[in-house]
């Protein structure tokens, strides 16, 4: 009997997996994905979220502002890329001024600080700040982290401090049992757990619906992006977008925008349509279509349009999707479901989902608490033992990282400059990477300019020797995603 | 009268030919503008040939090795002949211009490695 | 800090032209940097025929071309190191390189010669929307997988653009027993060599579409159909011309871009029409002391000429060092434009510094011209006109020039005349 299963290795599971390992609790996190971080936690934004746009008194507002200031200490202690670069709401009219002033007020309610600027003060700190910009509000304690990589983290902390990890682990079913729930899974497992936390995503309706007299409903929201080259970031020093957008089904977009990535490169985005099928990422032609059409008008706004007077559509090196679990009531679904005691809810974990994750999976965790009053983990290690990557060091580190481990030699992706050392460390860290689109999610290797064009042959070279496999049995992502799909002279023609 | 249309391969060109044949013989060659597009046309009409290069492994190792016939076979044996190559496992070590198959399926041609196998 | 007279970056068919080339000139101290475990380049994986018919007057495959220069390397016993990854060059050409033997190490060089080739478009940049299964994967990945590692990667495959390492992966495929289902060409015409279309595509019955493309990757494992639909003259899809192929494999096969990371760390002035450096008549670069040849200068469509142009900067190279070479001045050379028809012109600038002997105009025709003629003019004055039956993007074109025909003109200017 597991004290606690988690369903979903998404932002608020890990949070709430890492929360509840300090504590003598035996945790289970089962994930549908063949890695953590599978769903909505992975294809956004990246935007730590000032928590300026949030409805006051809301669910959303209350744990994107806690959320919030757990950055800085959380992304220390776990070594996660993060940087407060400051989130900007353009206004290029004086009917988004309006929308600024809003903003600015609600961001006072909400009790997060936030400058009005006028063009004077816009082009003062940003001189090259396009024709069309009337003023925007600037928000200090907005950021970019890598989302993967903060979730990838909180799991290998967890793992750890003695979490288990289940992975291509789907819940089918979850039925009342005596002491709490049963948990059936599609290939064939059973769970038995005192409390079930549902971070399931935008299969969260799904589990809740099984259990609880409340029934929501979580609809996908599809959102693209599109990834441009490291050679822009050096115009794009924070995040701008425009005035948020609200949608017919309800709740609002962000807007479009372009971020600076804590890994160098540049990112548009992103789009909003609400989709029917919960697992369905791909982009599509009308999002990146809507994404580019978009800036070949916005750019011009933008201090990067002095140095790039033409938004360089070849600039770009990849596009991705991604789905917000949007709940039919508007806010978040978080505490123990009415007719389903143990049952604790975490759903509808839209934006600000990803800055609010990390206090809500320490909220989730006192909830669990209270229940279980487990006594503490005296072995509980704080952070995770990580290198730094190689393409960060500096000569000296370099040197001597090759001193200790040669690996650190042998370059396997020359865009992102990733070395083998790292590459192994990836498949035999906890939680560790089983594919090639594991290892990228680790390391970069495949994220580049020549997206994986060069590298990935020798991925997987790596990937065999390190877990025993044949090239035939690796895969880009888990299941039956094989790379490759025979053996070279085997074929017979029928006609010798 | 049997007409057939091939692009010549020679040259940047690619001139489309048109070559006539009367009983299985060629009667006119057109839409050449050399000499070599005529013997081209002639041969790809009645005989036409294409060198064979192709991967081949050794039984004693993982990775296949390359390799080429020694000359042009005939056009319409050559799933033949990758098939009696794919089925030939000779021993490595093997040295780049090693003749690994004698007479390929009766062609006359010989099967050459095109790399090292140490 | 180690010190070399001419560091060759990249062990390929043009960093050991260009090293054998600054040998005979004469020079003794050479070195050449190459990152995988073997010198050969990219050849090593392709395994076709067809390489050598101009330079060597035979027609040999991938390897065998490279064994020739390989077996050069070895009989002058030219320095080089395997395994080894240049991660940085500085305008006064120190390098930073690295491998398992040496660990980090740097070389002041006072020649360094970009020989690093290039990498393909990938489906990232081509924006080709859908879903992101395994199966999706350039032409050259492809190669390698097959040619190196005798893995298949697919078996049902269809072929996203007519270059030529499509087409020749076409022909492997089928002879392998994968089916090549179709090739879907952007354009109204083939990029690649007649011949490849023929013995690759027509041998088999490999059905080519012009004006196509692929809108749509479906498939969540692993690719499961693409989704091609006709395209109008502005290269956008047709509405209504979709249609879906059963496939697990979309081959990428849609363009190579120069590898120039290093030569921008170098401050290298770059071309936005080669994607490569910009370079002078002796194919040396904006920063003094530093050359490019071979596909990271301009995407070759032979390795004959990639061969020769690299011999002729391994002799510049060799040259500039014995200070027989002054350093480039592009501000006090003749500039070369692209006139209508041509595109990826090289060089971009005339050197003053060479005042006879002849060089070469190399450029691609942005289209298919038939009776057709390259024409050179020296500010109005026509100095030279090279007539062609045909002139296609897929053959890159070559100006023999004296530059006694050249100098004292403001501008050169090359463009396409049809007749």
């Amino acid at each position: 009997m597991w004290d606690v299963v988690i369903v979903g290795a998404g932002v608020c599971g890990a949070a709430a997996a890492r929360a509840l390992s300090r504590y003598q609790l035996r945790v289970a996190v089962l994930e549908k994905g063949s890695d953590v971080c599978a769903g909505a936690s992975r294809g956004n934004s990246a935007m730590v979220h000032g928590g300026f746009d949030p409805e006051p008194g809301t669910l959303k507002a209350v744990y994107n502002v806690l959320g919030n200031r757990m950055f800085d200490e959380l992304c220390r202690e776990l070594e996660v890329p993060f940087e407060r670069s400051g989130t900007m709401i353009l206004a290029t009219s004086e009917e988004d001024m309006q929308e600024v002033y809003r903003l600015h007020e609600r961001g006072e309610q909400n009790g997060v600080p936030t400058q009005v600027m006028d063009r004077a003060a816009l082009l003062e700190r940003w001189p090259t700040m396009g024709e069309g910009a009337v003023g925007a509000l600037f928000c200090p304690s907005g950021g970019i982290v890598c989302p993967y990589t903060l979730v990838i983290a909180m799991c290998e902390n967890a793992a750890r401090n003695g979490v288990e990890f289940f992975l291509n682990t789907e819940v089918t079913s979850v039925t009342a049992a005596d002491g709490g729930w049963h948990l059936e899974t599609k290939g064939g497992q059973a769970f038995d757990a005192k409390i079930v936390l549902n971070c399931a995503g935008t299969h969260a309706d799904q589990l809740n619906n099984m259990v609880s007299t409340d029934k929501f409903k979580i609809t996908p929201r599809f959102g693209a992006h599109l990834i441009m080259d490291r050679e822009y970031i050096k115009w794009v020093d924070t995040t701008i977008t425009q005035t948020p957008t609200a949608l017919p089904t309800g709740g609002h977009t962000k807007g479009m925008g372009i971020m600076p990535s804590v890994d160098g490169t540049v990112i548009l985005g992103c789009d909003a349509v609400d989709y029917t099928d919960p697992d369905d990422v791909a982009t599509t032609s009308r999002s990146i279509d809507a994404i580019v059409d978009y800036f070949k008008t916005f750019w011009t706004y933008l201090p990067i349009s002095a140095v790039y007077p033409r938004f360089p559509v070849e600039g770009v090196i990849n596009a991705y999707g991604g789905l917000r679990p949007h709940p039919d009531r508007d806010d978040y679904i978080i505490g123990e479901a009415p007719g389903a005691p143990g049952f604790i809810n975490a759903a509808g974990i839209e934006s600000p989902g990803l800055t609010a994750g990390p206090a809500i999976g320490e909220h989730l965790a006192e909830l669990v608490v209270e229940k279980l009053a487990p006594a503490k983990n005296e072995h509980y290690l704080p952070g995770r033992e990580v290198l730094k990557p190689f393409r960060e060091m500096t000569q000296e580190e370099r040197v001597e990282a090759i001193r200790r481990n040669p690996d650190y030699a042998k370059i396997v992706c020359r865009c992102e400059q990733v070395t083998e050392a790292e590459i192994r460390d990836a498949i035999r860290r906890p939680v560790g990477a089983r594919s090639v689109g594991a290892v990228k999610m680790r390391t970069r290797a495949g994220m580049g300019r020549c997206q994986g064009g060069f590298c990935q042959s020798r991925v997987v070279e790596i990937l065999c020797e390190e877990l025993g496999l044949s090239p035939l049995e690796v895969t880009q992502s888990g299941k039956d995603s094989y790379i490759l799909l025979g053996e070279s002279c085997s074929h017979h023609f029928e006609e010798a | 009268m049997e007409e057939r249309q091939f692009i010549c391969i020679n040259c940047p060109m690619g001139c489309r030919l048109t070559v006539t044949l009367e009983d299985g013989e060629v009667t006119s060659v057109s839409g050449n503008t050399c000499k070599r597009g005529e013997v081209y046309g002639r041969q790809e009409a009645t005989a036409p040939r294409r060198v064979l290069t192709c991967l081949m492994r050794a039984a004693n190792r993982e990775k296949p090795f390359s390799v080429k016939t020694s000359t042009p076979v005939p056009k319409e044996l050559l799933f033949r002949c990758a098939d009696q190559v794919y089925r030939t496992r000779p021993n490595a070590p093997i040295a780049m211009g090693d003749v690994v198959i004698h007479d390929l399926c009766g062609t006359g041609a010989d099967v050459l490695a095109t790399q090292d196998l140490a | 800090m180690k010190e070399v007279d001419i560091l060759i970056i990249g062990g390929g068919s043009a960093g050991m032209a260009a090293a054998a080339a600054a040998y005979e000139q004469g020079s003794r101290s050479i070195l050449i940097l190459e990152r995988s475990d073997r010198l050969g380049g990219i050849l090593c994986q392709c395994i076709h025929n067809g390489f050598g018919l101009h330079r060597y007057k035979e027609e040999l495959t991938g390897p065998e071309y490279a064994r020739r220069n390989v077996d050069v390397i070895l009989e002058r016993q030219i320095p080089y190191m395997l395994h080894t990854f240049v991660l940085d060059i500085t305008p006064d050409k120190v390098v930073t390189a690295m491998n398992p033997q040496e660990g980090l190490f740097q070389i002041q060089a006072k020649a360094i010669v970009l020989a690093m080739g290039c990498r393909e478009r990938s489906r990232g940049a081509l924006m080709i929307p859908g879903t992101r299964p395994a199966g999706v994967i350039t032409a050259g990945a492809a190669q390698r997988y097959l040619n190196l590692e005798g893995y298949l990667p697919g078996k049902k495959v269809v072929i996203l653009g007519s270059g030529d390492i499509g087409l020749i992966m076409a022909r492997q495929f089928v002879m392998e027993g994968i089916e090549v289902k179709e090739v879907v060409e952007l354009m109204p015409f083939s990029s690649g060599l007649t011949r490849n279309i023929s013995q690759c595509l027509n041998d088999f019955n490999i059905p080519l579409s012009f004006s196509s493309t692929v809108i749509e990757i479906k498939g969540r494992s692993r690719v499961s159909s693409v989704v091609v639909a006709k395209v109008g003259p502005d290269r956008k899809p047709i509405p209504g011309t979709e249609r879906e192929i059963e496939c697990d494999t979309l081959l990428i096969s849609a363009g190579l871009i120069p590898e120039n990371e290093l030569s921008k760390a170098a401050g290298v002035q770059m071309s936005p029409s080669t994607k490569g450096a910009v370079v002078d008549d002796n194919l040396q670069t904006s920063v003094p002391g530093i050359f490019a040849c071979g596909n990271v200068l301009h995407v070759h469509d032979l390795v004959d000429n990639v061969s020769a142009e690299s011999e002729d900067v391994g002799r510049s190279a060799a040259r500039y060092v014995a200070g027989q070479l002054p350093d480039s001045d592009f501000s006090n050379c003749i500039p070369v434009r692209e006139g209508s028809g041509v595109g990826g012109l090289v060089p971009q600038f005339i050197s003053h510094a060479n005042a006879e002997g002849t060089f070469k105009l190399m450029f691609r025709p942005r289209s298919i011209y038939r009776n057709a003629a390259a024409c050179v003019y020296a500010d109005g004055t026509c100095v030279a006109r090279k007539k062609a039956m045909v002139l296609t993007p897929g053959e890159m074109c070559e100006i023999l020039l004296d530059h006694a025909a050249v100098q004292g003109a403001e501008t050169v200017t090359v463009k396409i005349e049809e007749n």
